[in-house]
């Protein structure tokens, strides 16, 4: 990464430094620690920061869209072979957390069991929240489905006994 | 006698190498790249110079 790695009295270089920034977004920051025989400082720490644009969610995709192409690569494949609690960290927490852009778990807790269940299924009307059953060109299977249900557990308001 | 004068070199390299001694010298240690949009990487050349009297050697670069 240096240019050399003796530099003799009086001799400038450079250190070359490369920052890996795939699949990254936000704010990030990044230092190199240069070890010299300098003896008054044998370390010098270097600093680099940046904002990487997330340019791939800046767009409005329709809710479906995020089942293929590029978008599949997390919003599909991470799921794949997962169930229940496993499934809803690699599926829908991505969305579906605090701060996110969909009601957090303890929210969807708080919801009616039948709309969870639509929801999941079908998807919701102008939201990026897509169908998720295969009967609906998702890509979950009925065991998958039921198994998030499960871990969601909304108490149904309707047959609700009190 | 020989032995004073072994001694007395001994002491004269001894000051020698403790005054000359390399310096890094970087003038801009930290960098803004700004806003960058999503790639693959950045790079960025960090200029660096040796501002002492003896060669200076970088050992390692450790990136965090």
């Amino acid at each position: 990464m240096a240019s050399s790695s003796r530099l003799k009295p009086g001799e400038k270089g450079k250190i070359r430094v490369e920052v890996n920034i795939r699949g990254k977004f936000g704010n990030i920051m990044k230092t190199v620690q240069v070890h010299t025989n300098d003896p008054q400082r044998p370390q010098t720490i270097l600093s680099m920061k940046m904002k990487i644009k997330d340019l791939i969610h800046m767009k409005k995709y329709k809710a479906a869209e995020i089942f293929s192409g590029a978008c599949k690569i997390c919003h599909v494949d991470r799921g794949r072979g997962r169930k229940g609690f496993d499934l809803f960290i690699n599926d829908c927490m991505m969305c579906h957390n605090t701060a996110k852009s969909a009601s957090p778990l303890a929210a969807l807790r708080a919801k009616n069991k039948e709309d969870v269940e639509r929801a999941i299924r079908e998807g919701v009307q102008k939201t990026s929240m897509p169908g998720w059953d295969a009967r609906h060109s998702g890509p979950l299977f009925e065991e998958e489905i039921r198994s998030l249900i499960d871990y969601i557990r909304p108490v149904s308001k309707v047959g609700q006994a009190n | 006698m020989a032995k004073t004068l072994l001694t007395t070199v001994f002491f004269l390299c001894v000051a020698a190498s403790s005054y000359a001694s390399p310096s890094l010298r970087i003038d801009k240690p930290q960098h803004d790249f700004g806003t960058v949009t999503q790639e693959d990487k950045v790079e960025h050349f960090f200029e660096i110079e040796n501002a002492g009297d003896s060669d200076l050697v970088i050992e390692k670069l450790v990136p965090s």
